[in-house]
């Protein structure tokens, strides 16, 4: 096996291996937790889907021994990625806690500056117009309510 | 007939009834390109404002907004990978590719000009059916249904021949999320994980603004650079190219514009498998199948005139049985109800003129539609220009806050996020996202369908094979199957033969 397909491989186990793993726990939880009828097609889909799973195991395994490990991932930059992922789940968890209107202008001037290189100045100007047109839309034009955050009474 | 058809034609060209269709169109244009809102929602909030209306008026208005927003959902899904509407996820696979590469404006000329054909095609075979509406919405019964959802998402997993293995296992495990919530045999909670907010399951749309738009945004994010991969050669012109390709694509046309109107039509089903199953067929009568998802024109024509298309189908089971064929069509029962029209196979005879000229109104919304479409298609395009490091980041924000907006539960911003980083998880590890779309829009028809399908067999399987039109589904499961199957297994003994491993 050449260098260059071990991490290749190694994706592509790791990610059909958690796959099954999800589906082993959906199955078991609607083993032990459902009656017969409601778990009938549930488990069939998972039954089925286990199968497929190992047929996929052996490709990665048997492409391991001739050199041809099927494609697993696009290059990527680990840390740049966790930057991006946790700009959002940070997005997420302030939209729960404050609100949108909070949260967004922060979560627009931070991932523009901070992710996406852009000077603060154009950072701040994209965050304000982009609050004022949603609040304008939602909140003014259609009389939706935006979020206020659970912890401003929402 | 057609004296009702030229009144019809007559009602809808009164210069205030054509105002409300204007409006009706520019709001749905609107919440079409928004992620997340879509026509159900501009018809939800419309509602009551129709109920001093006329009903010609209301019906022209409500007429605009469907026949609109697919045109802005198609616009968002080329131009970000976002489908502002669930049916225009389908125009992603290839609008967005060609965005990438710069044709941007090709793409949005060829939905501007097979949306209306598409229409159109749905508003003849409409008028011409309605007299046999109630013979072909009874071809379906459980069993018809349980098959045609195992067809949805066998063509659909099968689709992509050289990862063949990776759809099946997406089709499964989407299968397994679409059955959160409900049972719908014994009306118990599963798989919900104690949270209140999946006891309905797993809601489509922020799963949808999720797995297309933000996962995209984040690669975007991720790798750098903008839409339109070159910027310097992203051609803001090509509309032209993209009609002419629509033209001269006619077969195209008329086939995603055939399955839109028969898919449309069998209630539950939907909009979006009725796009997703035009792409496929279109892909497969293709001489170089592979190259769809890589900026193929025809990949963008099929699901746009099935988008349009499918709304005169979906009319039918919603007046002729009451049974709406969508979401939006549920609402537009409500605005039916509103004005005190029963459906019933009595709507025919009853509210003919009316009927006529809701179907004229849908023709032609999506004909304004795309006239304005195509006069903006300029300035729209230049998004593909903008740096990924601004673009993303407010795409996502304002799919959030869409996303929000549908149903005003904090738990929609939370599911879609989680379905944009596993979306973002399956382009990086290679798995493809379509299948996982179709198994939860399809999970609950199938599942139900099997249910009483086993009831009225009494446990025989032999319910599946006692209707002529099971049997054509049987046999077109095992087509699709066979088709993409048996070239993997002949490939696969071959390498075998050959000493190595395909």
């Amino acid at each position: 096996v050449s260098a260059g397909n071990a991490p290749s491989r190694r994706s592509a186990l790791t990610a059909a291996a958690t796959i099954l793993a999800f589906v082993i726990a959906y199955m078991a939880t609607g083993y032990l937790t459902l009656d017969p009828a409601s778990r009938a097609v549930p488990l069939l889909a998972g039954v089925v889907t286990v199968g497929l799973l190992l047929l996929e195991l052996m490709r990665i395994g048997r492409a391991a021994d001739s050199n041809a490990a099927p494609s697993a991932s696009r290059a990527t930059a680990p840390s740049r990625e966790w930057r991006v992922i946790a700009s959002i789940v940070a997005l997420v968890a302030g939209f729960y806690l404050v609100g949108i209107v909070i949260v967004l202008p922060l979560y627009l001037t931070a991932s523009i500056r901070l992710i996406g290189g852009k000077s603060l100045r154009l950072a701040l100007a994209i965050a304000a117009a982009t609050t004022a047109a949603i609040y304008a839309a939602f909140e003014l034009a259609l009389s939706l309510r935006l979020f206020p955050g659970i912890l401003l009474g929402g | 007939m057609l004296t009702t058809l030229v009144q019809a034609a007559g009602d809808i060209a009164a210069w205030q009834t054509l105002a409300f269709l204007m409006f009706g169109v520019v709001v749905g244009l609107v919440f079409g390109v928004i992620p997340g809102l879509g026509g159900t929602t501009a018809l939800a909030i419309l509602l009551p404002l129709t109920f001093g209306m006329d009903v010609i008026d209301a019906f022209a208005m409500c007429g605009g907004i469907m026949g609109a927003v697919a045109m802005g959902g198609s616009i968002s899904a080329i131009l970000l990978n976002a489908p502002g509407t669930a049916p225009s996820a389908a125009t992603c696979l290839d609008g967005y590719p060609m965005a990438q590469q710069g044709r941007a404006a090709e793409a949005i000329g060829a939905v501007a000009m097979a949306s209306p054909l598409g229409g159109l095609f749905g508003m003849i075979t409409l008028l011409l059916v309605f007299p046999l509406a109630r013979d072909i919405v009874l071809l379906f019964g459980p069993p018809e249904f349980f098959l045609l959802a195992v067809f949805g998402l066998v063509s659909i997993a099968v689709a992509d021949a050289a990862n063949l293995l990776r759809g099946l296992i997406v089709a499964g495990v989407g299968l397994m999320l679409a059955f959160v919530g409900y049972d719908p045999v014994n009306g118990g909670v599963r798989f919900a994980l104690g949270s209140d907010y999946l006891w309905d399951g797993i809601p489509l749309v922020p799963a949808l603004v999720g797995l297309f738009g933000m996962a995209e945004m984040i690669a975007l994010s991720v790798h750098g650079g903008s839409v339109a991969a070159d910027t310097g050669s992203a051609r803001l012109s090509g509309v032209m190219t993209g009609i002419r390709s629509t033209l001269r694509h006619w077969r195209v046309v008329i086939r995603g514009s055939i399955v839109g109107t028969l898919i449309g039509a069998v209630p539950g089903v939907g909009g979006t498998v009725a796009t997703f199953i035009a792409y496929t067929t279109a892909r497969k009568a293709d001489p170089h199948p592979e190259t769809f998802g890589t900026g193929r024109i025809e990949g963008v024509i099929a699901p746009e005139a099935s988008n349009n298309a499918k709304d005169s189908g979906a009319l039918l089971p919603t007046l002729a049985f009451g049974i709406p064929g969508s979401a939006e069509m549920a609402v537009f029962l409500g605005i039916l109800v509103l004005h005190g029209m029963q459906p019933g196979p009595m709507m025919f005879v009853e509210h003919q003129r009316e009927i006529y000229g809701l179907v004229i109104a849908l023709t032609l919304a999506a004909i304004i539609a795309s006239v304005i479409g195509l006069t903006f298609v300029r300035s729209l395009a230049w998004i593909t220009r903008v740096p990924g490091g601004v673009l993303a980041p407010t795409v996502i924000a304002v799919s959030l806050v869409g996303t929000f907006a549908i149903d005003s539960r904090p738990g929609d911003v939370v599911l879609a996020a989680v379905f944009g980083v596993l979306g973002y998880l399956m382009l990086r590890f290679d798995y493809p996202r379509l299948p996982l779309v179709i198994a939860l829009v399809l999970g609950e028809t199938a599942e139900r369908g099997f249910h009483q399908a086993m009831i009225i067999g009494r446990g025989s399987w032999s319910v599946f094979v006692q209707s002529p039109t099971s049997v054509v589904l049987v046999a077109l499961i095992a087509v699709s199957l066979g088709w993409s199957a048996v070239p993997m297994l002949r490939r696969s003994l071959a390498a075998r033969r050959s000493g190595g491993i395909s």
